[in-house]
């Protein structure tokens, strides 16, 4: 079968077997993204946790990018859970996003902190999710 | 309008999304920068302007694991929390690295919320595919294109790829799956399900089953094996796993 490559920048040799020279190879599928958005967490006054919900119909559980907003503007990449702190007042907070078949819920969770809120809080969220499963 | 497909090799064009190397309907991640991060480094200027997408690894000794990951010796002995992770803003990367440990980040031009903003100059190759409503010679911004030839995309093996159990009894366990590539290679795994808290069902490795305690689940590679571990609790775990042709070192 013929095969489709295209060599990275600066590498020559199209016959080479170390795949991780070319930029695409047809024998490997690459990421691609189904679709994007972006979404926000409220932990309500009271509570000291907050998730959200993005349904989707692939059928399959997508690889997800995600990033929660912290402090200051900043935001943290999340793969599974990841200790970090909230938009608020710097508490120390667990971020995790489970993605499914069917949804990709993003939570967070307060570990130490003088919660529950005294107010909501919001965190904002990006997410990519892609045409590809783990 | 017409389209750009290229089927991965033992598929056709009609094929699941998942078994295509190429489609001009969907946007490619393509990586824009890889960086070699040494462990006393504070920060490093991306400059895109926008959140980009990352993958992101630490370095111990010989071993490469996610970031965030803890951190175990080829001995099985544990040696750090790590607890690093990277905070972005639309200019720069900042690390939060307690242990100094080197690192790697693949830098994707994809936008974290993929929007369709203009005006950097990071696109390049010969082979280019607008997304819709743009005209290639018009544009230079690698969010306004579905794929670009000059940048690398993330290449999964579907071969390699897969997915095993771990038989904990509490104490460090772990499970070895040889890919014998010859380097390090980029590695996304998830705990598919488990019989321990079905909470962490689904969620991307690495993982802290305790907030208050170190009980990880998670993976670190050599350049011949993918080395999945947890300990601490007990239970059998079912961790699936995808290993790319992209070099981390």
């Amino acid at each position: 079968m013929a095969k489709v490559k295209i060599l990275k920048t600066s590498e020559t040799d199209i016959d080479s077997t170390d795949i991780w020279r070319f930029a695409v190879h047809s024998d490997y599928p690459t990421q691609k993204i189904d679709f994007s958005g972006t979404t926000s967490i409220t932990i309500p006054t009271g509570s000291d946790n907050g998730s959200t919900t993005i349904n989707h119909s692939l059928g399959y559980a997508p690889v997800v990018y995600a990033m929660f907003e912290v402090y200051g503007s900043r935001y943290v990449k999340i793969l599974g859970n990841i200790k970090t702190f909230r938009p608020d007042d710097n508490e120390p907070s667990l971020y995790t996003i489970v993605s499914s078949t069917t949804q990709i819920k993003f939570r967070c969770d307060a570990i130490i902190s003088t919660l529950p809120a005294e107010s909501d809080i919001t965190i904002n969220i990006y997410y990519i999710a892609l045409n590809e499963d783990v | 309008m017409s389209k750009f497909i290229v089927a991965t090799t033992g598929y056709d064009v009609s094929a699941d999304e998942r078994n295509l190397s190429i489609n001009s309907d969907k946007s490619n991640m393509m990586i824009v920068d890889e960086v070699d991060i040494a462990g006393t480094d504070t920060q490093y200027t991306h400059g895109l302007g926008y959140l980009p997408t990352t993958l992101e690894f630490i370095k111990y000794s010989t071993q490469w694991f996610p970031s965030g990951s803890a951190i175990y010796n080829t001995s099985d002995t544990w040696v750090a929390v790590t607890g690093s992770y990277n905070e972005y803003d639309t200019n720069k990367i900042y690390f939060d690295n307690p242990y100094e440990l080197d690192s790697k980040i693949f830098i994707t031009g994809n936008a974290a919320d993929n929007a369709t903003g203009s005006g950097k100059i990071t696109a390049s190759g010969k082979v280019k595919v607008a997304k819709d409503g743009l005209n290639v010679p018009d544009i230079t911004d690698i969010r306004q294109f579905q794929f670009c030839s000059g940048l690398d995309t993330i290449k999964k093996d579907l071969t390699l790829s897969g997915s095993t159990t771990l038989e904990s009894d509490g104490t460090f366990t772990k499970t070895e799956i040889t890919h014998n590539l010859g380097y390090h290679p980029v590695v996304i795994a998830k705990l598919s399900s488990n019989t321990y808290d079905s909470y962490y069902n689904n969620l991307p490795l690495p993982i802290n089953m305790s907030i208050f305690s170190l009980v990880p689940v998670s993976f670190y590679t050599t350049t011949t094996k993918l080395v999945l571990f947890t300990e601490g609790v007990i239970g059998d775990f079912t961790i699936s796993y995808n290993i790319y042709r992209n070099k981390i070192n």
